[in-house]
């Protein structure tokens, strides 16, 4: 399988003001040091490290899932694919984005919008705020066709509907000339889903899909996502979810990120079957199986994430691990290969270490 | 199949179109609007009803039309009604009334068709009006003369039209820059943000009636130069509120969902947050009309407007300020004044009413 995209070191912080975070401004020590301080208004900032050094490949033609818990990263990573980290407070500091060899984060203004919605399609968290209250879906659609330019008014209208019948709504016709408001959010969350597809992206970024829907909408737009994805060629799907039922569905592989670094990676199946990392097996753990008979009680992982600001020394999830060892205060491991596409980062694999990631 | 209680409407009427409708059921701004508008549109042919000339004369089998070219009264050799020393040659421009009269008198083929009220705004009536100036009102004079024969009435509309374009025109071109330099600030921000908004503040603080009163003491303004320097001194305001609103417009997250589809900034900007940007900013427009024409009533008040002899309302108001024992000189452009800005308001206070997306309620 060819690589479609290619993440390395990707290293995204947001800088915010130490009034509002009750931290002061003595944790920001580590960060003078070696890291570029070349914009002003990081200065006197504490870094909220979002996302540190984070690297996967998504490959042709598979369906991509980052679960995790709120705040360990995944959307973040997302965007930063699009390059559509606001900034200030964030930035990315390093890393490479490579998507057919380019390197996104490297593009102009102008490279960069043939890119977005033209290679890559971005589907958002609610589509009740996603879509323009103000303008009528017909425009909304129209306007991705158009950025095209080769398409005449008669196509447009033509592609849109059948862009509309594709992602499942019933009259395409009278949608068209609603206002987002008129729809339900299933309907809204299909319109985006059409118009991150309108203009033939080969991957969909879809950042947590399902999240503001009710459960028997989110199974219609999972089904959808995954005929979209059986009907074209060449077309990959990144899932950001905190739903570990919906990564089991639909995933070819899984990535487990917490604390803004990938904790494991691996392909769906094994991953469940075997999970490695504490963590992972915790959030397993917490995914009851729907067709076992057992009463037994669904153990949580205790604790909270921890804050992003100040994580804890080591491996960033020891706090709340049931294997914790001293080792585990003090070092934080790095990505271990198990066997081959399964990699975790915890000290308990050390002992299989090949190969350093 | 089951009946349905209402039909499905497939085509939602569009946002303005449910304003409109709520607007229409506000009834004192629905009919302010509609007589104002009336109004303005009568004042843009305000000749035909109002003034001096003639629509239509026909002298010696000839015809003219004076609202469209002026005739010397040696075109119809006409002779001088004047009240003081009568029944000599007119000389310079034709006087129709006297016309009127004279073809009237002789009886011939001849006739005059006048305006409905056929006094000119800047006519000066004193040769067929007996006493001094200003004149009580009479039949003929519905709100009597100034103080330099000029029929009050006439005075008033030409002023209206001048008033109410002047503040359209002005309103327009202010919301227009605000608009754009609003846009740009709100979406760009930063140090474009931060030196835009210096330059808008050191901009705002001049006093801009000085200013004005500086620069009509040099130059005599006329229409244009007044709405120019108004523009240039009202954008200001308006920016202030285009710019908040932009910032908040722009962190949602349709905007984010513009930019992942690649759409430019310009599109971005005009197309997705403008529109929701405006919103709040729709309701001002009235009241930015009232502004304004009480800001060029002051002006002309205070001589620095339009320059004389244009028919103002400021004018207007200073001369009764000056003769407070005429009461028409007073009342009748202060009331029109008041009616004026009484119907705006109104208008103002509808639209407001109809861009509230929540109707009025109150917890018990």
């Amino acid at each position: 399988m060819n690589k479609l995209l290619e993440i390395d070191n990707l290293k995204v912080y947001f800088f915010v003001d130490p009034l509002y975070t009750g931290f002061t401004k003595s944790n920001n020590n580590e960060f003078k040091s070696k890291d570029i301080i070349e914009d002003r208004w990081i200065k006197g900032k504490i870094p909220v490290k979002a996302v540190d050094n984070v690297s996967f490949d998504i490959f042709n033609g598979e369906i991509l899932g980052i679960a995790g818990e709120s705040g360990s990263g995944k959307s973040v990573t997302a965007h930063s694919i699009i390059n559509l980290i606001p900034s200030p407070p964030g930035k990315i500091l390093s890393g490479e984005i490579l998507y057919k060899g380019k390197d996104i984060l490297k593009l102009s203004k102008n490279e960069l919008k043939n890119i977005r919605g033209k290679e890559i399609g971005m589907i958002f968290q609610e589509p009740s705020v996603s879509l323009n209250p103000v303008l009528k879906i017909k425009s909304q659609i129209f306007e991705s066709l158009m950025l095209d330019k080769k398409l005449n008014k008669k196509d447009i209208k033509k592609k849109a509907l059948t862009l509309l019948a594709d992602v499942g709504i019933t009259n395409p016709e009278s949608s068209l000339n609603s206002y987002p408001h008129q729809l339900s959010g299933g309907m809204k969350q299909r319109i985006m889903i059409a118009i991150a597809l309108s203009r033939n992206p080969s991957l969909l970024i879809a950042d947590e899909p399902t999240t503001s829907l009710d459960v028997t909408t989110q199974k219609q737009i999972i089904d959808l996502l995954v005929n979209i994805k059986k009907s074209r060629t060449d077309f990959s799907i990144l899932l950001i979810t905190h739903n570990l039922g919906l990564i089991k569905q639909i995933c070819d592989r899984v990535i487990i990120m917490y604390g803004g670094k990938i904790q494991e990676i691996g392909e769906m199946k094994k991953l469940f079957e075997n999970p490695l990392h504490p963590y992972t097996e915790g959030l397993v753990g917490c995914f009851p199986d729907p067709n076992s008979i057992s009463t037994e009680r669904i153990n949580g992982i205790p604790g909270n994430i921890p804050d992003a600001i100040d994580y804890p020394s080591g491996c960033k999830f020891h706090p709340r691990c049931k294997y914790a060892m001293c080792l585990c205060k003090n070092i934080e491991p790095e990505l271990f290969l198990i066997e081959k596409t399964h990699f975790v980062r915890c000290h308990l694999y050390k002992v299989n270490n090949i190969t350093d990631e | 199949m089951t009946s349905r209680k209402y039909k499905i409407n497939s085509f939602s009427p569009s946002f303005l179109k449910r304003r409109w409708k709520k607007f229409k059921k506000i009834k004192r701004g629905y009919y302010s609007l509609i007589i104002l508008i009336l109004l303005y549109f009568i004042s843009l042919i305000l000749p035909v009803f109002i003034g001096n000339s003639a629509l239509f004369v026909r002298y010696n089998g000839k015809y003219y039309f004076p609202l469209f070219k002026n005739f010397s009264a040696n075109e119809f050799e006409q002779h001088s009604r004047n009240i003081n020393n009568s029944d000599t040659k007119l000389e310079g421009e034709a006087n129709y009334r006297w016309l009127k009269q004279e073809f009237d008198e002789k009886g011939e083929n001849n006739f005059v068709i006048l305006s409905l009220y056929p006094y000119g705004p800047n006519e000066n009536l004193l040769d067929e009006m007996e006493g001094n100036p200003p004149h009580p009102p009479s039949m003929q004079h519905i709100f009597g003369t100034d103080d330099r024969g000029r029929d009050v009435l006439s005075r008033l509309a030409y002023g209206f039209n001048i008033s109410l374009s002047f503040s359209i025109i002005v309103t327009f071109f202010t919301f227009l820059f605000g608009f754009i330099f609003g846009a740009l600030l709100g979406y760009y921000g930063g140090k474009f943000d931060f030196l835009g908004l210096r330059l808008i503040e050191i901009w705002s603080t001049l006093p801009v009636i000085y200013i004005l009163i500086i620069i009509s003491s040099i130059i005599r303004p006329n229409f244009f130069w007044l709405t120019l320097l108004l523009i240039l001194f009202g954008w200001v305001g308006i920016t202030y509120y285009i710019r908040g609103e932009v910032y908040r417009e722009k962190a949602k997250d349709y905007t984010m969902a513009a930019v992942a589809i690649g759409a430019s900034d310009l599109k971005v900007i005009f197309k997705h947050i403008m529109p929701n940007a405006l919103i709040p900013v729709i309701s001002f427009v009235p009241f930015a009309l009232v502004g304004y024409i009480t800001s060029l009533v002051s002006l002309d008040f205070l001589g620095f407007g339009l320059p004389p002899p244009t028919p103002s309302w400021g004018e207007l108001i200073s001369q009764g300020l000056k003769n407070t024992q005429y009461w028409w000189l007073v009342s009748a452009p202060l009331g029109a004044q008041f009616f004026t800005l009484l119907m705006i308001v109104f208008i103002g206070e509808g639209v407001r009413e109809a861009f509230d997306p929540k109707p009025f309620s109150r917890y018990k």
